[in-house]
């Protein structure tokens, strides 16, 4: 393919096959690129097209997919993220986790926009792509190792400028959520994507690039560039985020009534302020760190000089640490937290997960379900760290009860039995996270939508929580309701058009913290439109833009029902818990979740049958007809 | 007679004024909108750049219940009511 005329993209892909020991440089079809983008919509087609049956996640056969978008690399703000890709081995569905830090853009300064690996490497390799030296390395002196050591030691061989992907010892021994962890603590960290790489016997990619990304229309770029950063400097969420980071949603929603507490338990946790940022800020952070061409920085360093945990040094935590190990496991010991965020970071395990199951253990224990028969001795009563930090040890290594929670949300409870399914909660075997559902129905209703089982970051719905929230939603959809969390009315309509502008957001390679949070929400959709022209030279509209995400969001949708997911698994594991028991806290006591009315409004906006399956006259409309051939052929069309 | 809101203030916007809670005092009944106004004619830096809030950017609860922002020009506040502010934030 000739090249000259393709900017932003790189316009070749890696082919690595590690049955074969094969590395195949090969172009990248740049009309796929255009109706996918890159990155995460990419590879979901490209993971739709390879998997075509329910395989086994560790089997050679599930590829496990790598790639940074048109805009990773550039001089766009918040331009760093990589997403990896496959099917679960926790959820069993699809999957994809981003990350940010300095990997993506190594990526493409090596020449590459994504790569697919196939296939089971014998022994222990580890990928080393050098600008157009690709080669398959051995990794048996890496194996075993933390991903802090695997990267300091693939650093001393190699050179210090390289950048580097690696799993720990959690995949290497299959744990279901077992994240790549890039750096101290970038980490596509979510649904078991560094599980896949462990099976396939892969301990690192390290990368180093040379070469730069090509831009369309540099003066346009630069001036693009400015404008942004200077959106972006003057929200007021930059102004919290850049210096508290993440953990100041502690000191907000916590307050608020928000959080999922000790398991559910309560929605507030009475020492947030022990874990918020405010106190990791005054008390505990050496300085901020961002990612590339972040003008946000909103990671914490530390490093702890005295005190039980002297020593223990790092990155963060974030939000998402502090509020699943602390609030939902009752933590209130900051320093602990810290321990625990270096280990999982070392060991390479979601900590999302790993918080949502030893909160339920927790929950378990304190009801008398299990005990410390189970436990392998450990008094597993909330607020117990001491506890938490041995569990993180024995999980990372499949030991005693740590087997059991290395299984997951769907596995961990089939195991105990007893019952205790009534105390985890999750959808599509992805933990429901901090904030509560039926506080925010609309943060929760993303919950159940998301193509890759719960979680949050798909739509991370703003419009509940955002100042100004209700002016967005009126001006978007003519009508308040989408902002209101005291109605189910709107939340449809909203989560649809987040769900669609962020597969825009991922798929350029760009961080959703500041697209569109933290900027005219109104008008990102033609921001990034600008921006993708500037860096590519492909002139598409604001509308034209979030079809392109819609078109993303259905393929994804697409391999789940070609699995047999439908409408009955846009649920909670425990339904009534939510749907049927009103908050008995906080400032939105009395709610309950409104599940089959915001189901309906949402399928209906996206055009979907009432059965949540997608039908063919939406499938066309989005150039996806092909599709809807297989799924009609499989019965998995709605109608 | 005297009406007596009283105000606290969470997360970011108590370190950016440097303060808790305190209380506002006005001869009538107040709006909440109008009290927003007098919060922040009384601390002006909240209105400078670098200001964790704007007057259409916070969230609000009036004796711990969450007021959405639609119903903000029809909360009017009672002598003793407790009016809460939250930095804007989105999900972690």
């Amino acid at each position: 393919m000739d090249r000259a005329g393709i900017y932003g993209w790189c316009g070749r892909s890696l082919q690595v096959d590690l049955t074969g020991n094969r590395v195949q440089s090969v172009p990248l079809d740049i009309e796929t690129a255009k109706r996918f983008l890159g990155g995460r919509g990419l590879n979901s087609w490209t993971l739709y097209q390879h998997v075509r049956s329910d395989i086994d996640e560790f089997s050679p056969a599930n590829p496990l997919i790598l790639a940074a978008g048109p805009l990773c690399g550039t001089l766009v703000p918040a331009s760093s993220k990589f997403t990896f890709t496959s099917k679960s081995p926790l959820t069993n569905i699809f999957a994809d986790s981003c990350a940010g830090g300095y990997f993506g853009p190594e990526l493409k300064y090596a020449g590459y926009d994504q790569v697919l690996i196939t296939g089971r490497s014998e022994k222990p390799v580890f990928l080393f792509i050098d600008d157009d030296n690709v080669q398959i390395l051995p990794a048996d002196t890496l194996w075993g190792k933390d991903t802090w050591t695997t990267q300091k030691e693939i650093r001393r061989q190699f050179g210090d400028d390289i950048q580097i992907a690696s799993i720990g010892q959690a995949g290497e021994n299959l744990i279901r959520y077992a994240g790549i962890i890039h750096g101290l603590k970038r980490a596509a960290g979510k649904f078991g994507l560094g599980a896949v790489m462990g099976s396939k016997k892969l301990k690192a990619i390290a990368i180093r690039g040379t070469k730069g990304v090509k831009i369309a229309h540099p003066d346009l770029l630069m001036e693009y560039t400015l404008e942004t950063l200077k959106e972006i400097k003057k929200s007021a969420l930059y102004q919290t985020r850049s210096i508290y980071g993440t953990p100041h949603l502690e000191d907000v929603l916590s307050p608020l009534g928000v959080m999922s507490t000790r398991n559910f338990r309560e929605t507030s946790f009475e020492e947030y302020e022990k874990i918020g940022g405010i106190r990791l800020t005054d008390q505990y952070s050496k300085r901020m760190r961002s990612c590339m061409a972040c003008p946000v920085h909103c990671t914490h360093v530390y490093a702890l000089g005295d005190g039980p945990y002297a020593g223990s040094a790092g990155e963060g935590p974030e939000f998402t640490l502090t509020s699943m190990v602390g609030d939902r496991c009752g933590i209130a010991d900051l320093e602990a937290l810290f321990k625990i965020n270096q280990l999982l970071n070392e060991y390479g395990m979601d900590c999302a997960a790993f918080g949502g199951l030893v909160g339920w253990a927790m929950d378990c224990y304190e009801r008398g379900i299990i005990d410390k028969n189970d436990t392998d001795g450990l008094e597993l009563t909330f607020g117990n760290h001491e506890a938490v930090i041995e569990l993180a040890h024995k999980t990372a290594k499949r030991e005693g009860f740590g087997n059991i929670l290395a299984e997951g949300e769907k596995r961990a409870p089939q195991l105990v039995g007893r019952e205790s399914e009534k105390f985890m909660f999750h959808t599509k075997g992805g933990i429901i996270i901090a904030e509560e559902p039926r506080a925010l129905p609309g943060f929760g209703l993303a919950y159940l939508t998301s193509t890759r089982g719960s979680d949050h970051l798909r739509a991370r719905y703003p419009l509940e929580t955002i100042g100004g929230g209700a002016d967005v939603a009126e001006k978007l959809f003519g009508s308040k309701d989408a902002a209101n969390p005291k109605t189910h009315k709107g939340k449809g309509e909203g989560v649809k058009w987040f769900e669609d502008l962020l597969a825009v957001v991922d798929s350029f390679g760009l961080c959703k913290f500041n697209f569109p949070a933290m900027m005219d929400i109104v008008s990102t959709p033609a921001r990034l439109a600008k921006g993708y022209f500037a860096v590519t030279g492909v002139e598409v509209s604001a509308e034209q833009l979030l079809q392109i995400g819609e078109r993303i969001y259905n393929i994804e949708k697409a391999f789940n029902s070609r699995l047999g997911l439908s409408r009955r698994d846009d649920n909670f594991s425990v339904p009534d818990k939510f749907i049927k028991e009103p908050l008995k806290s906080g400032a939105f006591k009395g709610q309950t979740f409104p599940l089959d009315a915001m189901l309906d409004e949402y399928y209906a906006t996206r055009g979907w049958g009432p059965d949540g399956l997608q039908t063919r006259q939406k499938l066309m409309e989005l150039d996806l007809g092909e599709v809807a051939e297989e799924l009609a052929s499989l019965n998995v069309l709605s109608g | 007679m005297k009406h007596t809101i009283w105000v606290k203030y969470k997360g970011g916007i108590s370190r950016f004024i440097n303060k808790d809670e305190e209380a506002f005092t006005h001869e009538t009944e107040l709006s909440l909108h109008s009290l927003i106004d007098k919060i922040f004619d009384r601390h002006q830096s909240l209105s400078d750049s670098g200001s964790p809030v704007s007057k259409q950017s916070m969230l609000v609860t009036i004796n711990e219940k969450f007021i959405p922002q639609i119903e903000y020009e029809a909360a009017t506040l009672k002598s003793g009511d407790v009016v809460t502010l939250f930095p804007t934030v989105s999900g972690g």
